[in-house]
């Protein structure tokens, strides 16, 4: 019987071991993720919950990394010639695909070198460099050697054209390309003219000069065409008829290079000429009554205004508003969500402002408030709940906007250039290290993050809450002691202040590294007077506590404001300007501790 | 009577009468000489639609065009797919529409960057096209043989495999089937070639070069791509979950290009 019992017991409690190491592993299979080859949502290589995995292809608990059929590699199309990092399982071979484990750098045949064909060259692969030649019909070279970019855009070189004469059956014509693709011309025997234009006299072609204009894929101007479709020189209303502007390529026998400007204004609209410049503004488009102000003379194209001029366009109108003129092409500027409309921002995101903060005695100036949390004073610049920012860009007479990334993880920054037009960008908000900088080269390190050092008051904090200061000879926070309360409390914050998620656990965390605890010591000596209240930082400026054991409100603001410096923290008002829900007195807790004696 | 005023009634009716004719033929040439202008340029249109074959080839081309169009359009809004299945939802405003636009590179994490979704881009493209375009391509097959048929010539058809070329400016298709028409003798007919113009060979260039910044860097800086192509007009447009939408406008030609992005996304706080 009581080996029966000692059995039974035993059973019992080998199953309640199972079971709870059954649950243990169940739970851990739910809270873990796996290498899924494909998802059912239809994302390759995800590391997801079991429940996402498409159990059709390849699964495994552990990172994608460490798969052979996730890992990253080089995906490469030997026969188009690109390259590019993906995993071995995005890379289809049935639509050409080779995969190779090593990355692109270092894959053989991903090696780019210069490809010159015709008159462009490209930094690309050796297979690449074929396929161009094959779509484009130019014979094409490829230089390994040459092993950057820039040296390889200085190779290009534009190729000498010319008129190519051919009999066609129906006459003597012509075409006007480059030597080597007129000696290419299959079944017609054919005579290269170099710097002649088909419509040369001379050459006795049946093509004649028109006035007829198109726009070129390869050039911003507006180009006569002849009768035979050839371009010729640029659009010169005042050349249309002139027998030796129709005969040689501009910059030869005689012929101006340019047409006439209209001193460095890119001919913008311009009825007569068709000489634009991009970088001026214009370029060669198809005439539009309703976009452009007055029809050529000649032809079909013109000069077309590519600055963005149009007030009727909302954004456009709020650059003339802020800074009296309208933008150019190619210019860009940062501007800030509001309520009903957007602000614009000169400097780009000027980050906070501290309007004031307790004297630093280690920078020499002596002050008897060394530690006063109630000086602390800033001013958000817009980095508040909701705030977003926009960069705003005019490009092809176009207004296009980019939305920074939100809880201002980007921000916009602007200048202005030297010839005073503007020039804007998005760059990520470097905020997340700022808290653990614990001295000021450190802090205010620009090549590494975005923050400021604030005096004042103190993230680090011991066990009871009562804040280090900054000791420079040991370039570290220290204990608070009595005999170096001359010493600063200070704080590395970010400069942006960061929009954090309200419902977020991980905001609470991030919002009390701003917590203080101040301790009030009083007694009620024979009547009601209550003596005592002063922080523990020795500050004679007043009690964070007021003698009626009410909050007193300027120590309480400075606290709000470091609060405020660390994101979206304590009180404030939104993008929209509506008030959080928190007063001051919501922000702070009252511990009564001890007894009166 | 009034001979005399009869003389003018008649005279004033003659004359009327004959103004009135010379007008009506008038009217009649100007009806003839329009009728004959719409049907010299219409004629391959009105014949393909009368059922009236003129070439294998040309019919073919008249066949699939707007197919092949339709296609090459549906799939630039969509990141390059015809049905997409790892998408984004994204409200084009200026098409006014809503879109699933696919992710070619993609990350369910935050920091990290994407993972290359459609490495071979331009070529699942074609793909795409290629199984698209294919029943419409089987019936023009079809009918062109009936129609044959049905003027009495002997069809012979074998049909072959269908290439799809995302080249310069154009899109080309090219049936390999072989036709062979009989009647007294022979004439055979192969590779079927469509062509229709389209940037969509420049357009995913410039979309797989953004993927490569995109997947190395987490972000594609779109002015440099528009210094350097004046013809063109990129945009990112950031959504709220880290997305990145691109967008990829040929001025030119008015061709769009749009595809989705998701890598090294901040979250927010930590």
């Amino acid at each position: 019987m009581k080996n029966k019992n000692l059995f039974l017991v035993s059973i019992l409690i080998l199953t309640m071991v199972l079971i709870i190491l059954g649950n243990n592993f169940l739970v851990s299979s739910q809270s873990t993720t796996v290498c899924a080859e494909h998802t059912l949502y239809g994302a390759w290589c995800q590391d997801v919950p079991m429940s996402q995995v498409d159990t059709n292809y390849p699964y495994s608990n552990t990172a994608c990394a460490s798969t052979s059929y996730c890992a990253t590699g080089t995906c490469a199309n030997t026969v188009a010639g690109t390259c590019l990092q993906s995993p071995k399982a995005t890379c289809d071979p049935t639509n050409g695909g080779q995969w190779y484990s090593t990355s692109p750098a270092n894959t053989p045949v991903c090696q780019q070198g210069c490809c010159n064909f015709g008159e462009q060259a490209s930094f690309t692969t050796k297979a690449a460099c074929t396929e161009m030649s094959s779509l484009y019909g130019e014979n094409a070279t490829f230089n390994p050697s040459i092993n950057n970019e820039g040296s390889c855009l200085a190779t290009a070189f534009p190729q000498a054209k010319g008129a190519c004469v051919f009999d066609a059956g129906n006459g003597r014509t012509c075409q006007f390309t480059t030597r080597q693709a007129c000696n290419n011309m299959n079944n017609v025997s054919t005579t290269f003219y170099e710097n002649f234009l088909c419509t040369n006299p001379t050459l006795e072609t049946n093509c004649a000069p028109t006035q007829q204009t198109t726009c070129l894929s390869t050039a911003d101007q507006v180009f006569f065409i002849d009768s035979c479709g050839n371009p010729a020189n640029v659009y010169d209303a005042n050349e249309a008829s002139d027998t030796n502007y129709w005969s040689f390529v501009a910059g030869t026998n005689g012929v101006p290079a340019t047409a006439p400007n209209d001193n460095n204004k890119g001919n913008i609209e311009s009825t007569t000429n068709g000489d634009c410049s991009y970088y001026l503004g214009s370029t060669c488009r198809a005439y539009n009554s309703s976009i452009d102000p007055a029809a050529p003379a000649m032809g079909d194209n013109i000069c077309r205004n590519i600055n963005c001029f149009s007030t009727s366009d909302p954004f456009v109108n709020l650059f003339n508003q802020q800074y009296e003129r309208t933008p150019v092409n190619g210019e860009s500027w940062c501007g800030l969500e509001t309520q009903n409309s957007i602000t614009l921002e000169p400097n780009g995101n000027s980050g906070i402002t501290i309007v004031s903060q307790p004297n630093n005695p280690s920078s020499g100036i002596l002050s008897g408030i060394v530690n006063d949390p109630s000086s602390i004073s800033i001013n958000k610049n817009g980095n508040v709940p909701g705030g977003t920012e926009v960069l705003f860009t005019c490009q092809n007479g176009e207004v296009t906007t980019t939305v920074a990334a939100d809880y201002r993880n980007q921000i916009c920054l602007q200048n202005k250039t030297s010839n005073g037009y503007y020039a804007a960008g998005l760059v990520a908000n470097r905020w997340q290290d700022c808290y653990y900088q614990n001295d000021s080269k450190d802090c205010l390190d620009t090549t590494q993050r975005d923050c400021l050092w604030l005096t004042g008051s103190s993230i680090y904090k011991d066990s009871n809450g009562t804040p280090y200061v900054f000791d420079p000879s040991q370039n570290t926070f220290v204990p608070q002691t009595g005999s170096n309360s001359y010493l600063t409390q200070a704080a590395c914050i970010p400069k942006y202040s960061p929009g954090f998620n309200s419902s977020a656990p991980s905001t609470y965390t991030q919002c009390s590294l701003a917590d203080l605890a101040c301790y009030v010591n009083f007694t009620k000596n024979g009547g009601q007077q209550i003596v005592g209240g002063q922080s523990e930082a020795g500050s004679t400026d007043g009690p964070c506590l007021n003698s009626d054991e009410t909050l007193n409100n300027n120590w309480a603001n400075g606290i709000q404001n470091f609060g405020s410096a660390m994101g979206d923290c304590g009180m404030g008002t939104n993008w929209v300007g509506t008030s959080g829900s928190n007063s001051l007195k919501d922000l702070f807790t009252v511990i009564t501790n001890g007894s009166y004696s | 009577m009034n001979k005399k005023g009869d003389y003018f009634l008649d005279n004033a009716k003659s004359t009327g009468s004959k103004k009135g004719q010379v007008t009506v033929f008038i009217i009649l040439g100007i009806i003839i000489v329009a009728v004959s202008v719409l049907v010299y340029f219409l004629y391959p249109e009105i014949k393909s639609t009368l059922g009236i074959v003129t070439d294998p080839q040309s019919y073919i081309q008249t066949c699939m065009q707007k197919e092949i169009q339709q296609t090459v359009t549906n799939l630039s809004l969509q990141g390059g797919l015809i049905n997409p299945d790892n998408y984004f939802s994204y409200y084009n405003e200026k098409l006014g529409h809503l879109y699933d636009v696919e992710y070619l590179c993609y990350t369910n994490k935050y920091y990290l960057p994407c993972i290359m979704q459609q490495p071979l881009l331009q070529q699942n493209i074609e793909s795409q096209i290629k199984n698209n375009i294919q029943q419409t391509a089987n019936t023009c097959f079809t009918n062109l043989q009936s129609s044959y048929k049905s003027r009495g010539y002997s069809v012979s058809f074998i049909p072959g495999n269908t290439t799809v070329s995302l080249l310069p400016e154009k899109v080309t298709v090219t049936f390999n089937n072989q036709l062979t028409l009989t009647k007294g003798n022979s004439q055979r007919y192969e590779n079927f070639n469509v062509s229709i113009n389209s940037n969509i060979y420049e357009l995913s260039s410039i979309a797989t070069s953004i993927l490569n910044w995109e997947v190395t860097y987490g972000d594609a800086p779109v002015q440099v791509y528009m210094t350097y192509y004046h013809n063109l007009i990129i945009e990112k447009k950031e959504q709220s979950d880290g997305t990145k939408v691109y967008i990829i406008t040929d001025l030119n030609t008015g061709d769009i290009f749009q595809f989705a992005t998701r890598g090294f996304v901040m979250p927010p706080g930590y």
